[in-house]
């Protein structure tokens, strides 16, 4: 097996067309995802943070080619996906599949679990015998801790959590190098999420799975990703592995989100709580978070900042990133 | 007097099989100034408890108990003592201020209608004092945002709008459902800050319902931690999350993903999922997933337990063993 990247991405941009103001007014566009690079080595895991309208779901698709970049490519165990032809691609998806977030919209209603989790490899493979596809059903749901009879029920049966698995299952069938799971656990209740995290794992420590991992909570990435991509306004701001990024963020976004998370153990340690930013930030020709930094200097209005590195294996998309040190 | 009383408070639904309890006797009191968390997953009655206390249970509910607003038991009131004392001296803010504010309606008027409601005031008056309320909650250039739709808002200033109308009136009590758990945490930390604001300052008695810990830890001051319609273990917010008496309250903090994890560490599970009210045991809610759970538990309603200030009610509190 080669040693090459899973998944290479390149330079991807997507801008949207807004709808326009007036009438007869020009259309305003958006830069939903604005030149985004990622590699994922084979077996490891890539976390995506970041808040709504940050770009990140737009970013999964993508990688998914379920929509169509401006420009920039996807690679995926080698091959150029956005320059397959339909048919190729479609024979190709077996090797990457998605989990969304909503366990309840995401099942079709009416089709019996058997079904839809068997979809993605009827598409496959549709020459396969009958009592094979079944089997491979039965197993599937076993492996995510279901019952084999779940198959012969419908999703409405399931609470959240068997959903998640359900769709889950689903994912895993064709037994795809690359799950793609955008917010999977973000619908479900914290005893219910540690179950599905812990499953998560436990079937990248057994198959080898890659996962592309987008959520906005960050203790949720910090348990399951090797490496972070933090994204603002359609860029990755800062990158790095996620133990070191969290520990010690370079970038001043980066800490606003650490910091924005209420802490339950923050009461009884007493620890003052931290300070509120700023929302809704207005496009700058420089840094796009400049208008809510408290580090902001006029070259950040003026001057965008790129990735580069603050330190090794660390890049960060700031004029004026963090020096390295203790948190205390 | 405490502004709000609860006592023995109990929800049941009615079933072809017979009522099916789904809040379970609930007693508190609350003051001015301070805030009380109901915290628990979905399925622990937190939200019919709001309900139950505003009196907008669905039909086929029916509520037990009493809920007293300084002395008066508004499970007795009627319909017409209801809709003057709900919006103007008990409010209430909801999780999605998309589907809470009427998308046809200007922001202003939305708020103004309260105040010419409760209080009969002139439309401009009203403007003016929804002006006032939308600047104290935070939103710049209140008086030109009063002529604003709920869709040219962002989420966070939609939820500051809820809680502007909710305020309208300037009532003793807002209970606030899930109120940040639809906005991002940047935005979440604003409301929360907004909230803890509006409780210091006003004097509001509030009680915040919420399924996140983090944010019952940096709001209530009490706290009472729901399970299956019941209260698990309560009491000041700092000593339950410092002590965790409830095999539940133990189970709820280990499943949650801690910071500075190591890569790949396994979370602690609580077995099973939350059973439906009709499948939960006439004792404990807990028992079937509780990693203590005896025969005791099973038939009969535990004791409350005071374990260094924390009130658990559980047969077998305390550290685990």
């Amino acid at each position: 097996m080669s040693t090459a990247p899973l998944l290479v991405a390149s330079h991807l941009s997507r801008t949207y067309r807004l709808p326009s103001e007036s009438l007869l007014g020009g259309h305003a566009t958006l830069r939903a995802v604005d030149d985004v690079s990622l590699t994922i080595e084979r077996g490891r895991s890539f976390g995506i943070v970041g808040e709504s309208g940050s770009g990140k779901s737009t970013l999964a698709r993508l990688v998914m080619a379920l929509e169509m970049p401006d420009s920039g490519t996807v690679r995926i165990q080698g091959k150029d996906l956005l320059s397959l032809p339909a048919s190729e691609l479609r024979r190709h998806r077996r090797g990457f599949q998605m989990v969304f977030q909503d366990p309840y919209g995401s099942l079709d209603p009416r089709q019996r679990v058997a079904r839809i989790v068997a979809e993605p490899l009827d598409v496959a493979e549709p020459s396969l015998p009958r009592a094979v596809r079944n089997e491979r059903v039965a197993a599937m749901l076993e492996a995510v801790g279901l019952q084999a009879s779940a198959a012969a029920r419908y999703p409405h049966e399931f609470s959240g959590g068997q959903r998640q698995r359900i769709a889950l299952a689903r994912a895993l069938i064709t037994a795809p190098a690359l799950i793609v799971a955008d917010e999977p656990v973000s619908a479900l209740d914290v005893s219910v999420q540690a179950q599905v995290l812990n499953l998560l794992m436990d079937l990248q420590d057994r198959h080898g799975v890659t996962y592309l991992f987008i959520s906005h909570n960050l203790a949720v990435v910090e348990h399951i990703a090797d490496e972070v991509g933090v994204m603002y306004r359609g860029r990755i701001v800062e990158r790095g592995p996620a133990a070191e990024l969290f520990a010690h963020p370079g970038h001043p976004y980066t800490l606003a989100l650490i910091e924005a998370i209420p802490d339950p153990m923050a009461v009884v340690s007493a620890r003052p709580p931290a300070t509120a930013r700023g929302e809704s930030p207005s496009a700058t020709s420089g840094c796009a978070f400049a208008p809510h930094c408290p580090r902001a200097q006029p070259r950040c209005l003026a001057e965008r900042p790129e990735l580069q590195e603050i330190a090794p294996g660390r890049r960060a998309a700031c004029h004026y990133p963090s020096e390295r040190r203790g948190r205390e | 007097m405490s502004i709000l009383e609860a006592e023995h408070l109990a929800v049941s639904i009615a079933t072809e099989t017979g009522a099916l309890p789904v809040v379970r006797d609930i007693s508190f009191r609350l003051d001015r100034g301070t805030t009380l968390g109901l915290v628990g997953e979905s399925g622990s009655g937190k939200s019919m408890t709001a309900l139950a206390l505003m009196r907008l249970l669905p039909e086929i509910a029916t509520a037990t108990g009493a809920v007293r607003l300084l002395g008066e038991d508004l499970l007795q009131a009627d319909e017409d003592r209801l809709c003057a004392v709900r919006g103007d001296r008990m409010a209430m803010v909801f999780q999605e201020p998309m589907t809470s504010l009427n998308p046809v309606h200007r922001i202003g008027d939305q708020i103004a209608e309260t105040l010419i409601l409760h209080r009969g005031a002139e439309r401009r008056a009203a403007l003016e004092e929804a002006a006032r309320l939308l600047d104290r909650v935070g939103i710049g250039t209140a008086r030109a945002r009063l002529a604003a739709y709920p869709h040219q808002l962002s989420g966070g200033q939609r939820q500051r709008v809820m809680i502007a109308m909710a305020l309208a009136c300037r009532p003793d009590v807002v209970i606030a459902d899930e109120p940040t758990s639809a906005l991002d945490v940047t935005v979440q930390a604003q409301i929360v800050d907004l909230l803890r604001g509006l409780v210091e300052e006003i004097g509001l008695a509030l009680i915040l319902i919420s399924h996140d810990l983090g944010v019952i830890g940096r709001l209530a001051d009490r706290v009472m931690v729901m399970y299956g319609g019941a209260v698990m273990e309560e009491g000041d917010t700092r000593t339950v999350f410092a002590v965790r008496a409830h095999p539940y309250t133990q189970g709820l903090f280990a499943a949650l993903p801690s910071r500075g994890a190591r890569k790949g560490k396994r979370l602690a599970v609580i077995p099973g999922t939350v059973p439906s009210p009709d499948a939960l045991p006439p004792g404990c809610p807990f028992y079937g997933r509780c990693p203590r759970g005896q025969d005791v538990c099973r038939e009969n309603t535990p004791p409350a337990v005071a374990i260094d200030g924390s009130l658990a009610r559980c047969f077998f509190p305390g550290p685990p063993p």
